[in-house]
C-alpha cells in the first residue's frame, strides 16, 4: 500500500514560504495515502496558477492543462475511465473567471469528480489581481474596477446548480484531511472551496484572521437550500461539509 | 446521366424526395449524387437537392437539370434558370412553363403540402420508368401515404413524354460524407467523441449515439467547444481513441487545448467541417476558407497534420487513418472537410477500410517517463492506471514535469517537431488524367467531385489531387513541376495556392475561386478550362 511519501515528488515546492498551498500539499498526500489510493490509478488534473503548480510536487498521475479548464479535462478522463480516482485542482480564478461555465455544468451533471477550489482570493501567478471572490476591502493591483461587482461563492453556486457534495475548509484547521477524504470518496460531483491564504499579495485573509473568523459546521444540513444560504453567510464563516446526498 | 432537382419549403421533405431518389437509383442499379441546399430556418424558406443518376459512376452532381421538380412556384422561379435547354418541369396545373407535367390543381388543395412529396414522387418514378415496387420501396411508405404515391405513378404512367432512365449494374450503398466519418471513426474503434451542435458536422452525434448501444463509445454533448476539446484530450490521456468535430467557429475556440495536445502529445481527431464564415457566416452553405487557419491554429511551433479528404469515399477511408496517425505520432490530426463533402450524399460503391497495426501500449512500468527522449522522437504511451503518468501544458522535462530549462526545452522541442521528419502519406496526393498532362489543376479537399466529373469531358487536361494538406507531401513538388497549374479553390485567396507558393515557390498560370457559398459545379470548370486552354 502506498505511504504519503509516495504522493510526494522529490521536488521542493515553490510556493512562497508560509503559503496555505504547502498544507493542501502535505494534507492531500496523507488523505491519499489513508484512502489506500495508488498514485498511478489516482489522476489529478490541474489548472494554471499557484494552486495549480502542484502538479509537480504531487506524486500521482496527472494531466496539467489550461488555464480555467482542469474541470472538463477531469471530465473526459473520469468518463472514458470510471475506474480512475479523477480530481481537479485550480484557483478561484481558474474556476469563477475563466472556466466558471465548467465548474456549473459539471455540478448539474453531477459528474463523478473532485474539485478542489483554492480560493485564495486573487489571480496570485499574475502577482495579485481581483478575481470573482475578491473581497471589497482586499487591496490588489486590479480593485477599482469591480468596484460594482458582486462577489461569486463557489459553495452557492455549486449547489444551486446541483452539486451532490458541498464542503469548505480551511487549510489550518484540525479537520482538513477528513473534509477532503470525504469528498474524494463521494461518488458524484463533489466541491471542496478551500480557504488558502496567500502570504504575499493578501495582507488582510491571513492565517490569524480564518482562525479568529471561520467556525466548523457541527453536521451537513440536510437541505440543499438550507445548505446554500449557510455557505453564503460570511460573520461566522462556517467551514465543514455544508451538504451531502 | 439525368439531373434532377426538386425544390420547395423547408418541412416539405425536399431532402427526403432526394433520398427517395436516391434509394430508387439503388435498386436499379445506378450511381448517384445528391447535394441539398437550404437556409439556416426549420420552416418556410426555399430548400431544393439536385440529384445526379447516372449507370457510370458519378462523382458530384451537374447544375444543369433534366428534371425540375417544383412544389410551388418559388422554385419555378429560382432554379428554371438551371434547366437544360431540353429540360422539363413536373410541377402544378397553372404554372407557366414549356414541356412540362402538369399535376391537376385539384389535388394540389385535395392532399395536404407535407404530402405532395408523394404524388410527386409517384409521377415521377413512373416517368423514370422505374418498376412501382421500387418507386414504393424507395420511400418506405406506410399507408394512407402510399396512396397518394400510387395515385401520382398512375398519373405518370398515362403520360406521354417520358425520360427513362437506364438502369445499371453497380451495387451502391447511400452514404454522406458525415456519415463516412462516424463510420470510420467506428472503424478505428474511437471511444470518446466530444460533439457541440454545429453545422455541417451535427449529424456525426447523431449517427455516432445512434451507434452507441452497439459500440459503447462515450459520447459527450459538453456545455462549449472549449470543454469538449480538453475531455477529448482528457478521454485520450486516460487510454480512449478521442475525437471532436465541429465548424470553423467552434474550432476557434478548440485552438488553445488543440495547442495543448501538441504540447502534451495526446492524440486526437479533429473533424473540422467548414461552412462559409467567418464569425456565423452562412451557417449552411460551404467553403474552404478555413486551410490556413487550421494550418496556423494555436500558438507557438508544435507538429500536426491535415487530412482533407476529397470524396466521400476518401472521407471514409482517411478517418481510421486519421486516428492511426494521431496514435503512432501522439499529435493532433486535423480531418478538415466541408458543408459540401459532409452534408451531401452519394450512391457509390462500398469502400475498404485501411488495415493498420495500432502502435503498443505501456501497461506497467514503475520508472515510465512519458517524454523519454528517442531517435524518432516518439516515446511509448502508457495509461494512467498501473502506470504513472504525467501529461503535461508546460514545457517539461522527460518524466512530464514542468521544466523551464533550456536543455529541456529545446530537446523536448526537438523531439517534438522531429516527429514527422520525412513523413507523407503514401496517397496524400493523387494524379488523374493523362500522365504527361501539360496543364493541370490543382486542387485539395471536396472540390475533387466537380473536377473528377468535368475531367472526361477535358482532354488533355490533368489535376494534382491533394489529401494531406499539411505539412505538404514532397511528392506533390514533382507532379507540379513543369507543368501550367491552374488552381482551383472553394474560397477567394487561393488559400492552399499561398501555402504552395510560400512552401515550394509555386505559381499559378490561372486561379478558377469562388466563395459565394456555393461548391463548384462540372459546369464552371469546364467553362473555365475551354476559356483559358
Ligand atoms: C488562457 C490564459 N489566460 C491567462 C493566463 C494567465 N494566468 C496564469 S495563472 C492566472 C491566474 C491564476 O489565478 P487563480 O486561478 O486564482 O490561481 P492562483 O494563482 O491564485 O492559485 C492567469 C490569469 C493563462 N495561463 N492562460
Ligand atoms: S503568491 Fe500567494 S498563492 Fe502564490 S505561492 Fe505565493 S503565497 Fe502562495
Amino acid at each position: 500500500m502506498a505511504k504519503k511519501t509516495d504522493f510526494l515528488w522529490p521536488r521542493s515546492p515553490t510556493w512562497c514560504p508560509g503559503c496555505g498551498n504547502f498544507l493542501t500539499w502535505q494534507t492531500l498526500a496523507q488523505t491519499l495515502a489513508d484512502l489506500g489510493l495508488e498514485p498511478a490509478a489516482t489522476v489529478v488534473a490541474y489548472d494554471i496558477g499557484c494552486s495549480g503548480n502542484m502538479g509537480n510536487f504531487l506524486r500521482t498521475s496527472a494531466f496539467l492543462g489550461l488555464h480555467g479548464r482542469a474541470i472538463p479535462l477531469a471530465v473526459g478522463i473520469k468518463q472514458a475511465r470510471p475506474d480512475l480516482t479523477v480530481l481537479a485542482i485550480g484557483g478561484d480564478g481558474g474556476f469563477l473567471a475563466e472556466g466558471t461555465n465548467h465548474l456549473l455544468h459539471a455540478a448539474r451533471r453531477n459528474d463523478d469528480i473532485t474539485v478542489l477550489l483554492v480560493n485564495n482570493h486573487l489571480f496570485s501567478l499574475t502577482t495579485g489581481q481581483a478575481t470573482p471572490t475578491t473581497p471589497k476591502n482586499l487591496p490588489n493591483k486590479t480593485g477599482q474596477l469591480f468596484r460594482r461587482a458582486r462577489i461569486l461563492n463557489p459553495l452557492a453556486l455549486a449547489l444551486e446548480a446541483g452539486a451532490t457534495f458541498a464542503a469548505r475548509a480551511f487549510v489550518g484547521q484540525n479537520n482538513y484531511g477528513d473534509i477532503l477524504a470525504a469528498a474524494i470518496t463521494h461518488r458524484g460531483f463533489s466541491l471542496v472551496e478551500i480557504l488558502s491564504p496567500c502570504v504575499t499579495f493578501d495582507p488582510v485573509y491571513t492565517f490569524a484572521w480564518y482562525r479568529q473568523h471561520t467556525r466548523p459546521l457541527a453536521k451537513p444540513l440536510t437541505n440543499r437550500h438550507q445548505a446554500l444560504l449557510k455557505a453564503e453567510k460570511q460573520a461566522p464563516l462556517w467551514t465543514g461539509i455544508f451538504y451531502q446526498e | 446521366m439525368l439531373t434532377i432537382k426538386i425544390g420547395g419549403q423547408a418541412g416539405w421533405g425536399v431532402k427526403t424526395f432526394g433520398h427517395w431518389l436516391l434509394a430508387g437509383g439503388q435498386a436499379e442499379g445506378n450511381f448517384g449524387f445528391l447535394y441539398p441546399e437550404y437556409p439556416s430556418l426549420i420552416r418556410g424558406g426555399h430548400n431544393t437537392a439536385a440529384v445526379t443518376l447516372d449507370s457510370q459512376p458519378v462523382t458530384a452532381s451537374w447544375r444543369t437539370v433534366d428534371i425540375l421538380v417544383a412544389l410551388d412556384e418559388v422554385t419555378l422561379e429560382k432554379d428554371r434558370a438551371d434547366l437544360a435547354p431540353g429540360g422539363w418541369v413536373l410541377g402544378w396545373e397553372g404554372m407557366k412553363t414549356k414541356r412540362a407535367w402538369l399535376l391537376p390543381s385539384s389535388w394540389r388543395k385535395e392532399i395536404p403540402a407535407s404530402d405532395w412529396k408523394f404524388l410527386f414522387f409517384g409521377a415521377l418514378g413512373a416517368l423514370l420508368a422505374w418498376p412501382l415496387a421500387v418507386v414504393v420501396k424507395a420511400t418506405e411508405a406506410k399507408s394512407p401515404a402510399t396512396k397518394w404515391l400510387r395515385r401520382g405513378y398512375r398519373w405518370g404512367q398515362a403520360q406521354k413524354k417520358k425520360l427513362p432512365l437506364p438502369p445499371g449494374k453497380g451495387k451502391n450503398i447511400i452514404r454522406s460524407g458525415n456519415q463516412a466519418i462516424a463510420a470510420g471513426a467506428i472503424q478505428a474503434g474511437c471511444g470518446y467523441a466530444a460533439i457541440y451542435p454545429m453545422t455541417p458536422v451535427t449529424p456525426i452525434l447523431h449517427f455516432l449515439l445512434a451507434e452507441q448501444k452497439k459500440t459503447k463509445m462515450v459520447i459527450f454533448q459538453p456545455e462549449d467547444e472549449i470543454a469538449g476539446i480538453n475531455a477529448a484530450l482528457g478521454a485520450s490521456y486516460a487510454g480512449r481513441r478521442a475525437m471532436v468535430a465541429t465548424s470553423g467557429g467552434g474550432f476557434a475556440l478548440m485552438t488553445e487545448a488543440f495547442g495543448m495536445a501538441g504540447m502534451s502529445e495526446t492524440p486526437l481527431v479533429v473533424v473540422e467541417g467548414q461552412r462559409t464564415g467567418p464569425a456565423t457566416g452562412m451557417p449552411t452553405w460551404t467553403e474552404q476558407g478555413d486551410l490556413q487557419f487550421v494550418v496556423h491554429a494555436a500558438p507557438s511551433e508544435f507538429p500536426h497534420i491535415v487530412l482533407a479528404p476529397g470524396d466521400i469515399a476518401r472521407a471514409g477511408q482517411l478517418t481510421p487513418r486519421a486516428f492511426w496517425l494521431a496514435e503512432k505520432y501522439q499529435l493532433p490530426v486535423i480531418l478538415l472537410a466541408d458543408k459540401f463533402l459532409l452534408e451531401s450524399w452519394a450512391l457509390l460503391p462500398r469502400w475498404s477500410w485501411p488495415r493498420l497495426t495500432w502502435p503498443k501500449i505501456i501497461i506497467k512500468n514503475g520508472h515510465y517517463r512519458r517524454y523519454r527522449l528517442t531517435k524518432t522522437g516518439i516515446s511509448l504511451r502508457a495509461i494512467p492506471g498501473q502506470t504513472l503518468m504525467v501529461a503535461n501544458s508546460y514545457e517539461h522535462n522527460e518524466q512530464g514535469l514542468t521544466s523551464e530549462e533550456a536543455q529541456d526545452r529545446e530537446k523536448q522541442m526537438a523531439k517534438r517537431l522531429g516527429k514527422l521528419a520525412g513523413w507523407q502519406l503514401a496517397d496524400g496526393v493523387q494524379y488523374f488524367g493523362p500522365r504527361r498532362a501539360e496543364t493541370v489543376f490543382v486542387s485539395w479537399g471536396s472540390t475533387k467531385m466537380p473536377l473528377l466529373a468535368a475531367l472526361p469531358h477535358l482532354p488533355g487536361i490533368g489535376l494534382v489531387h491533394f489529401e494531406q494538406v499539411f505539412p505538404l507531401p514532397p511528392k506533390g513538388q514533382k507532379l507540379l513541376a513543369g507543368r501550367r497549374l491552374w488552381l482551383v479553390e472553394n474560397n477567394l485567396q487561393g488559400q492552399f495556392g499561398q501555402l504552395l507558393q510560400q512552401e515550394w515557390g509555386v505559381r499559378f498560370a490561372q486561379k478558377l475561386l469562388k466563395n459565394n457559398g456555393r461548391p463548384f459545379f462540372p459546369e464552371e470548370i469546364i467553362s473555365f478550362a475551354r476559356k483559358y486552354g
